[in-house]
């Protein structure tokens, strides 16, 4: 019998979860599917971890920035977990303002928007399409193709430090050092439409729903440069971070946890007031993110990754061999010292719980120092008391000018980024969009496009044989994230473009005549229809992915 | 005798040697002779086995490479019936994959052979534990948790600054 399809809605809106499960009946007719409502963060969470749900719908529609902030600080923890991290979550708000001013949630897990308000139907399709391997029938839309017009496309990311000279960035982008990218710092326009030099880039290692973690340099001018009004000066910087003190941390007060134990970690992802405190239920998988993020503390929860009773038999005249030692916890934690070690300035406190061994075993048998070890396993209580202390001995800790300081704004300040990926946009309909590129792009990565009118676009496995490009990647994404007035616009600038074609991509100033407007694309549509039985749709079949890279 | 709790430390405990080393175990009997109340001693693990079944024994010091039976399958069988007795080992310079075995099953300390620097602190510090352990006072918002924990973060302060 055919697998149950599991959609779970976090929200209270039933009239939007009627119509949405209006469409799942329709096309699920013989697969059995269950769509669960849940409106607590808490059954969310148990939820999730419990049922490992195909897809998950967050309605943030209403709830206050705070709210948002603690739901994608949940969904972000969410993303870093093995057991989880392959749910696609995708968020409904109540009006487009709402989504710009919270566009930092497709960093923090979320891969698509709906408004309220919009084609739902739409809105299925493309969380059907990414949340079940499935062929769908789908509606067919008029496609502007050929445009072949260069575009920058605003790649969402997160900065997640700063100093005075460097400013870190999590994206889905690779930079090499010295590479140049030109982006806005949403935080402040004095940050924006700068170009910033790569200075370090690491993969797996970003606090965000992100594939890299970039070191930036703050492009100051050399002291021969021109000073115009749009120069970034170090006393700006200087002057807004002592601003803003209040909302950077230092990374003193950061704190990784890493433990297999579910219930523990469903506990710390509820907990109120986490000032930077990052999860992992993997050691090994962690020691690129603890070597770029550079976290003061860590908490290793032992218990919940040994198991001493299924150790190889030792015979007394043979050592455990390096393969043996390969997969164990004790090999991972020696492999991390030794990059800590080599690293400089950094020795963070390594408290082990869950050990019958003693601290200073640990200490002599890794020749590490900070070395704390305790036999009682690890507990939210002793966690609790444990980043009490640690609150406590950092919190008068005078910080350098070159710290590298943490966002840390509990209400929802979102230093987003918005990275220019240069792009050829190929053809556009009011669905997808697809686009060469020279850079290596995940799937499920998300843009923002500003023609006609703003709308965010996630990359997807294509279901079209896209035209090749020498040295390029041809990509398709689902266009979402806009409102009824804002997709009719869509539609009109592509009959437009499909008649008119365009010489720079760009919104056009001139509006429609009265006969473009009512003229539909009828020789592209009969070429369509030809193609299909079902006039208005066409089966969506999966084709696969060039790069091979997905964030799912 | 750092955070030792004052009862405790009246009293001195049975301590267990074990290795195959006779001499080492008689100089190392005469040193730690003022800290505790009995020693015992054993020249492979499977004797150290049998003495810690029928003896009640605070803190066991144990050679890793041993003939019969070696240090790291008696500290496992040892923690497979239950007993979790303080275990220190010797290692010889060159044993870190045995030390990281020995980690598995529950290590208080490593002392180096021959040097055996600091044995009378590490054995105090080792018969004391195995006192807790019996009463099973071993809590993790005790004091000596946190101090311990509060000294590493002072310790790494005093080096930022």
């Amino acid at each position: 019998m055919e697998k149950e399809r599991y959609i779970l809605y976090f929200g209270a809106d039933e009239s939007f979860l009627e119509d949405y499960t209006v469409f799942a009946k329709k096309y699920f007719q013989k697969t059995p599917f269950k769509i669960v409502e849940v409106h607590t963060a808490g059954d969310f969470v148990q939820n999730t971890f419990d049922e490992h749900p195909n897809l998950c719908l967050i309605d943030f529609s209403l709830k206050s920035k705070k709210e948002i902030k603690s739901i994608c600080q949940i969904l972000n923890y969410l993303k870093h977990l093995s057991s989880t991290f392959s749910i696609p979550f995708f968020s409904i708000f109540s009006n487009k303002n709402e989504l710009l001013e919270n566009q930092a949630v497709f960093t923090h897990g979320i891969l698509a928007s709906f408004i309220k308000g919009e084609d739902v139907e739409k809105f299925f399709q493309l969380t059907a399409y990414i949340g079940f391997n499935d062929s769908l029938s789908a509606p067919r839309f008029a496609r502007a193709r050929g445009i072949n017009l260069p575009y920058d496309l605003l790649h969402l990311g997160m900065a997640s430090h700063l100093s005075e000279e460097l400013l870190m960035v999590s994206s889905d982008l690779h930079h090499e050092p010295g590479q140049s990218r030109n982006f806005n710092f949403c935080i402040d326009e004095n940050f924006s439409g700068l170009t910033y030099t790569a200075e370090e880039d690491s993969e797996a290692a970003s606090p965000y729903y992100a594939t890299h973690s970039t070191l930036f340099s703050i492009p100051y001018p050399d002291p021969w440069a021109e000073i115009t009004d749009g120069t970034l000066m170090k006393d700006t910087i200087q002057t807004w971070i002592s601003f803003h003190s209040e909302l950077l941390l230092p990374k003193k007060k950061n704190a990784l946890v890493i433990s297999s134990n579910q219930d523990l970690l469903k506990k710390v992802m509820l907990k109120e007031d986490k000032p930077f405190l990052f999860l992992s239920d993997g050691l090994k998988k962690s020691i690129p993110f603890i070597m770029s993020q550079k976290p003061n503390s860590i908490y290793l929860d032992l218990s919940t990754f040994v198991e001493p009773e299924k150790q190889p038999d030792l015979d007394s005249s043979k050592l455990t061999t390096e393969e043996e030692l390969s997969h164990d916890i004790f090999q991972e934690l020696e492999n991390l010292l030794k990059e800590i070690k080599f690293a400089d300035h950094y020795e963070p406190i390594l408290v082990i719980l869950g050990t019958p061994s003693k601290s200073d075993a640990f200490k002599k048998n890794y020749q590490y120092p900070s070395i704390l070890a305790f036999h009682e396993p690890l507990s939210l209580e002793v966690l609790d008391k444990l980043l009490e202390i640690q609150a406590q001995k950092t919190a008068s800790t005078p910080t350098t000018p070159d710290e590298l300081l943490s966002f840390s704004d509990p209400e929802a300040l979102f230093p987003c980024t918005e990275l220019k990926v240069p792009v050829k946009i190929f053809s556009m309909t009011e669905n997808e969009l697809t686009f060469y590129s020279k850079e290596a792009l995940p799937m499920y990565s998300v843009f923002k496009i500003e023609v006609p009118e703003t709308f965010f676009v996630t990359l997807i496995p294509p279901y079209a044989d896209l035209p090749p490009m020498l040295d390029h990647t041809h990509y398709m994404g689902f266009v979402h994230g806009g409102d009824f007035k804002d997709f009719m616009l869509l539609r009109n600038f592509i009959n437009r473009i499909i008649f008119k074609p365009l010489t720079e991509f760009k919104a056009l100033e001139e509006e429609l005549t009265e006969q473009e407007n009512n003229a539909s694309p009828s020789s592209e549509m009969t070429q369509i229809q030809k193609e299909s039985k079902n006039k208005n749709r066409y089966e969506v079949i999966r084709k696969p992915v060039y790069n091979g890279k997905s964030k799912l | 005798m750092g955070s030792l709790n004052c009862e405790v430390c009246m009293r001195k405990g049975t301590l267990l040697i074990v290795d195959d080393e006779e001499q080492l175990i008689e100089n190392v009997m005469l040193l730690l002779e003022p800290y505790a109340e009995r020693i015992l001693s054993a020249p492979n693990g499977k004797e150290g086995l049998e003495v810690l079944k029928n003896e009640d024994v605070q803190c066991v010091i144990c050679d890793i490479r041993m003939p019969v039976m070696d240090g790291i399958h008696l500290i496992r069988e040892v923690r497979r019936s239950g007993n979790e007795v303080p275990f220190i080992f010797y290692t010889a310079h060159g044993d870190p994959s045995l030390m990281k075995e020995a980690i598995k099953y529950g290590a208080f300390d490593f002392l180096d052979k021959p040097e055996l620097l600091n044995l009378e602190d590490i054995v105090q510090r080792g018969l004391a534990h195995g006192f807790k352990v019996q009463s099973d006072t071993d809590d993790p918002s005790s004091g000596d948790f946190v101090s311990e924990y509060q000294k590493i973060l002072n310790s790494s302060k005093k080096e930022d600054s």
